[in-house]
């Protein structure tokens, strides 16, 4: 069977993931992020992506070393984990802009000051 | 001090300080005129102050405005930018709340100009008697934290007079808005190959200065900050 659970989630979670991966290029193609940077973060989605693809596997590592006393994956854990894995995504995002349009901000206040000397 | 036709900036960063700015600029001003061998110019950087800050500056000094108000980062960056853009050979920094003798202004520019050295920091701590134990506490616990972050190590990270080089100008870039400001200051000295030095100076701690000052809660604000701009570097 196709739609298994487990198959779920990398269907609803990997999209997010990859898109994080691609705007982390992006962002570094259009310098606002270092070398680095990038690199750095896009190590972190790609371990996150890496996880969802072989969900299985590690949700049956993590039962078999009795790491976890619950059942296999749930669709109740399989919701929360999207969700989790989207806000994270979000909040990235939003503090990405909040710091862009700080910066943009505090450069505008700045020219403004030096400009219009009282 | 050696004759020199070179220029000094005195640099004010100041927020809602209409209270106490016309007698810190006054102090100031009687200081600058000791200061024979250099063209000396005051500026106050206004931060976007609600109160008569920017009316009653204007009377003693140039004054630059942020329309809003955006941390004392903003302004010293603003005031430091000003002096590259104005070619000034030596900048300075004090606090507008009065915390800083104005007389160890003059140590620090002496220091500047007798040395070769690009950042001259005015620390409180090497001699920190009369200051409130809190405020040492915590200053101590931020030099902590900047020599195991930035691996700089000096004894009053957080001192809001300073004295800076033209090399100092031109090379340290202030990315920081808010108190954390101090703390990258030394860090990118550090980075760039700058020679940082101290100097004693005292503090005065007044009513007025000690509720405008920093709390120690900011302390954990810079803490926050600083661990955040380490990261973005990496």
């Amino acid at each position: 069977m196709f739609f298994t659970k487990y198959n779920l989630l990398i269907i609803l979670s990997s999209p997010i993931l990859m898109l994080f991966i691609l705007r982390i290029y992006d962002n570094y193609k259009r310098k606002r992020i270092s070398l680095r940077a990038g690199i750095l973060l896009g190590l972190f989605w790609l371990i996150l992506l890496i996880g969802v693809l072989f969900n299985k596997y590690i949700f049956e590592i993590i039962l078999r070393s009795k790491l976890s006393d619950s059942t296999p994956l749930s669709l109740y854990d399989m919701i929360q984990i999207v969700a989790i894995i989207f806000l994270i995504y979000v909040s990235f995002r939003q503090s990405f802009k909040i710091e862009d349009l700080r910066e943009k901000i505090t450069k505008i206040n700045e020219e403004i000051a030096l400009y219009k000397k009282d | 001090m050696k004759r020199d036709n070179n220029k000094l900036l005195v640099i004010v960063p100041a927020y809602n300080e209409d209270t106490v700015i016309e007698n810190t600029l006054r102090q100031i001003n009687k200081e600058i005129k000791l200061i024979k061998n250099l063209k000396t110019d005051l500026l106050v950087v206004n931060d976007g102050s609600k109160d008569n800050t920017k009316m009653l500056s204007k009377k003693h000094a140039i004054v630059l405005s942020h329309l809003v108000n955006m941390g004392s980062g903003a302004a010293t960056r603003t005031g430091l930018k000003y002096a590259r853009n104005n070619n000034y050979k030596y900048a300075l920094t004090i606090d507008a709340d009065g915390q800083h003798s104005p007389k160890d202004m003059l140590k620090i520019i002496n220091h500047l100009i007798k040395t070769n050295d690009d950042l001259v920091i005015g620390s409180r701590l090497i001699n920190s008697k009369g200051m409130p134990i809190n405020r040492v506490l915590g200053n101590n616990i931020l030099n902590l934290v900047t020599r195991i972050l930035l691996g700089v190590r000096v004894t009053d990270s957080q001192s809001g007079l300073k004295g800076f080089s033209k090399k100092a100008i031109d090379t340290i870039e202030i990315k920081t808005n808010g108190y954390e400001f101090c703390a990258e200051i030394i860090w990118k000295a550090k980075k760039n190959n700058l020679i940082i030095s101290e100097v004693p100076i005292k503090a005065i701690y007044t009513e007025y200065s000690k509720a405008k000052g920093q709390s120690n809660i900011n302390a954990l604000r810079i803490i926050k900050s600083i661990i955040v701009q380490k990261i973005k570097e990496v």
